[in-house]
């Protein structure tokens, strides 16, 4: 239905005659100035500075000079006997006055509004008791979409492209005579392995956003927001800052993207940067090797620890950061509306999910390309011994020069060697590939199966990605009861292999001067620290600009250094 | 042929983006506001000859800008002065809404009134009176359902009659609205 | 204050109330008034997030949320 009416336009509303006069007395004032006539509707930036609005006013001042101060004090003076200090209330009140009339015009109460479905799903779900275990519960369904339900694909994805994709690249070279030449080494170590560490986070990403918007479009997460402010806001941040700090025990990059929730910039900043100190599942794989190695009897132990210490850790960094960067950003008022509750439609959740998976994706790509290759061109150089361009033995790589040449920053933490600082440059990368680095630096049996697998021809490697498709969406499907049923099931983690474990110990009792167990804690509690992975590092670009990208990236690595000091020298002076 | 651009305004969550994706479907383009890292999406919808660009405003409760998002909304609709500014209100919640409204009328938007949430409005027993919004408003008022889809004809058929009816596409230059 | 005015958070649940005065900052007013807490508009107390804050108040027919902290600088009077 359309109502469509040629009355004159500019039904806009009447203030009291006092303010009305003033308005006038401004608009010619303000008027007189090119500069600001030109740009502002005048009537509209006349009522914005009368009620106040300093940012304007600021502009205004910068473009008309000291008239536009004059004018305004001026009609602000006539008006203080009618209004005193309450003249922004006044227009505020006869604007809704106004509006009041429209509204009583355009629209007809029933005379007992029906209780709605809304108000009977809020009260339970901000209910005293039910509240708290509620938001848990949900929170942890968005923790384990965003990684059991997300992992077989995220696996798959893996597969495909290091397994059919790697082949056919290959073979498509060595069809072209350059089978085994640099450039295939380029193309499958390099650039196939580059947009694999992007593509892996599709996944991730596209379960988060489904999340995001379900509990953004049905209104759940204004309440969420309600439910957990108290606690947050204690620690000088938003109720809306719990989910990024949830999901970041997942994953950091979904959750830097998840602090788009937040309404204020600061919020957003302040929980993005303390969102990566939450232990990501990639860092893991670390903590398990190395626990198992140094602190077999208490492996369980130092993961729980570590895992609290990045708690902490984050707590003291928020409560560091808001008495300095934020120090005149004071937390964004709490005025937050409660929206009635929405079904969501799956057109719009869809919607949403892939318009930011794609953002995503155009905005990670390059960065994370370019890392991957310039990694691939440090392994690929040789600097040392008889080896070839992209055929080189690590130790003797350019890798393993600049390993060694920032390996005496690492010296006071107590691990020092080559081999670590290697495992460290790589995991700033993508913390995945730590445990992979640190076999290639040890130079012990690849820790990877390079399964030499026997060769298939495009309709079995089509055949497969299909096939390897189905099981995982099969294997998504099997986790999906558990997200409902809170079971908690351990990964069933690898043993080390025996030959890498000498290794290690061999090397961090070396750098560490016989204190191998302590360097080793100081190197875990280093890697749960710094920086999480260079796509964590393009998210905090792609939210928070090229400036608090760094500020991350320094802040990350200054606190994990200072930590890992204070574990290994403080250790040291206990007599550990 | 000018360009002509469209923006959709409105509180917070009241269905903009729905209606923007309604009227625009595939001919979408998101980018970031400049120097901002606020998504900006804009969108291409063909009406009669005319081509138009939609620009999709972050949630505002009022032209008194408080945060980027807000910023970014009043600036636009301020400074960069589109052709209409389509004001998506929450017909179950119309008062508040409303007060944007008034700032935009202040502001000299031409508006085109989008009473979404009809089917909201309606559960709760609200009964709407778009005639005499219109009327009181001189603006044209256009009840919807943007969810369902309902209204989304009516909505581009006013925008169709805004934009070629001869002169009314092009809005009074600043320097007249001075004088 | 007179004896029945009172500020935002001391009203009981379900309580109605009328808005008297707003405090704070003028950003903080000009924001509240934006959302329609404007002096002689009725409010009521809807509820109270389970750990005690922030409370949540009807206003013009919708739902706004405030922490006690910020709900302080309102004076209403109590119905
Ligand atoms: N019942 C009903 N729901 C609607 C209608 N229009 C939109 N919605 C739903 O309202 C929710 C919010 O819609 P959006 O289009 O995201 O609102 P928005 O104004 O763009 O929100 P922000 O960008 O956050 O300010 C979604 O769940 C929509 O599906 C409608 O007419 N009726
Ligand atoms: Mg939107």
């Amino acid at each position: 239905m359309t109502a469509v009416t040629l009355a004159s336009p500019g039904a806009a509303v009447r203030y009291a005659p006092p303010i009305e006069t003033e308005l006038e007395r401004l608009v010619a004032a303000l008027g007189a100035i090119p500069a600001l006539a030109e740009r502002y509707p005048l009537r509209w930036l006349a009522v914005q500075l009368l009620e106040g609005d300093e940012h304007l006013l600021a502009e205004a001042e910068g473009l008309g000079g000291p008239a536009v101060t004059a004018a305004l004090a001026a009609s602000r003076e006539r008006l203080a006997p009618h209004y005193g200090e309450d003249l922004d209330v006044a227009l505020v009140d006869q604007r809704y006055r106004f509006v009041h009339t429209l509204a009583r015009q355009a629209l007809t109460r029933p005379a007992a509004p029906p209780l709605t479905l809304s108000d009977r799903i809020d009260r339970v779900v901000t209910h005293r008791w039910l509240g708290i275990p509620i938001f848990l519960a949900l929170m942890w369904v968005v923790f384990k979409l965003t990684t059991d339900v997300a992992a077989p694909f995220v696996d798959w994805v893996d597969a495909t492209l290091s397994g059919p994709v790697s082949g056919w690249a290959t073979a498509l070279l060595g069809a072209a005579g350059l089978g085994g030449s640099w450039l295939e080494s380029l193309l499958v170590d390099g650039v196939i392995a580059g947009v694999g560490g992007v593509l892996v986070f599709v996944p991730v990403l596209l379960a988060l956003y489904f999340a995001l918007a379900l509990l953004e479009d049905s209104g759940y997460m204004a309440r969420a927001a309600f439910v957990m402010d108290r606690l947050m806001h204690a620690l000088g941040l938003h109720g809306k800052s719990f989910l990024p700090m949830v999901v970041g025990f997942g994953c950091s990059v979904p959750a830097i993207y998840a602090t788009r929730t937040l309404d204020s910039r600061r919020d957003r900043i302040l929980t993005g940067l303390l969102v990566p100190f939450m232990s990501c599942s990639a860092r893991l794989p670390v903590y398990v090797l190395i626990a198992a190695i140094f602190f077999p009897a208490q492996a369980g132990l130092v993961i729980f620890g570590l895992y609290l210490t990045g708690i902490v850790v984050a707590i003291v960094i928020g409560m560091l950061l808001r008495r300095t960067l934020f120090r005149n950003q004071p937390p964004a008022p709490f005025v937050l509306e409660l929206p009635p509750y929405r079904l969501p439609t799956p057109r719009g959740v869809w919607r949403q999910m892939w318009e930011r998976t794609a953002a995503f994706l155009r905005k990670a790509t390059t960065i994370i390309l370019a890392t991957s290759i310039v990694v691939w061109l440090l392994l690929a150089l040789p600097v040392r011994g008889g080896g070839r361009f992209a055929d080189t033995p690590v130790e003797q790589s350019a890798f393993a020069a600049l390993s060694g040449a920032v390996a005496p920053v690492f010296a006071p933490l107590g691990f020092g060697g080559w081999e670590t600082s290697g495992a460290l440059l790589t995991g700033f990368v993508a913390k995945e590939v730590v445990v992979s680095t640190l076999g290639q630096t040890y130079a012990v049996a690849e820790l990877e199966e390079a399964a030499e697998a026997a060769p298939t021809n495009f309709g079995e490697d089509l055949l497969g990605i299909a096939g390897g498709l189905v099981s995982a969406t099969g294997d998504a499907l099997q986790v999906l009861p558990g997200v409902i049923g809170i079971t908690l099931e351990t990964p069933e983690e690898e043993t080390a292999l025996e030959g890498l474990a000498a290794a290690v110990r061999a090397g961090f009792e070396a750098s560490s001067g016989g204190h191998g167990a302590l360097a080793a804690l100081a190197f875990l509690v280093f890697v749960l620290l710094y920086t999480p992975c260079m796509t964590a590092v393009a998210a905090a670009r792609h939210e928070f600009g090229s400036r608090w990208m760094w500020v991350s990236i320094v802040g990350q690595f200054v606190v994990a250094w200072l930590a890992a000091l204070l574990v290994f020298q403080g250790g040291r002076l206990l007599g550990w | 042929m000018r360009e002509v651009t469209i923006a959709l305004a409105g509180n917070p969550n009241v269905g903009k983006s729905t209606v923007f994706n309604a009227l625009t479907g595939m001919h979408q383009h998101v980018g970031n506001w400049p120097g901002k890292t606020v998504e900006r999406k804009e969108g291409r919808l063909i009406l009669g000859d005319r081509q138009i660009t939609v620009v999709d405003l972050p949630g505002t409760y009022s032209l008194a800008a408080r945060s980027l998002e807000e910023q970014i909304a009043r600036d636009f609709i301020v400074r960069e002065r589109p052709d209409a500014v389509v004001n998506v209100l929450d017909a179950a919640n119309l008062e508040r809404n409303l007060y944007l409204t008034a700032q935009l009328l202040e502001a000299e938007a031409r508006l085109v009134l989008a009473l979404n949430m009809a089917d909201v409005a309606a559960a709760r027993g609200l009964r709407l009176n778009p005639e005499a919004l219109a009327a009181a408003l001189g603006a044209p008022v256009v009840v919807m359902s943007a969810s369902k889809g309902q209204g989304l004809a009516e909505l581009k058929a006013t925008l169709r009659d805004l934009v070629t009816a001869s002169g009314r596409g092009v809005r009074p230059s600043l320097k007249e609205v001075a004088q | 204050m007179s004896v029945s005015e009172v500020t935002l958070d001391q009203l009981a649940r379900n309580q109605n109330a009328v808005v008297r005065r707003i405090g704070g900052d003028r950003e903080f007013r000009r924001r509240l008034l934006a959302m329609g807490l404007v002096p002689g508009e009725q409010v009521i107390l809807t509820a109270v997030a389970p750990l005690g804050d922030p409370i949540e108040v009807t206003v013009k027919g919708y739902r706004l949320s405030l922490r006690k902290e910020e709900a302080r600088l309102v004076v209403v009077e109590r119905a």
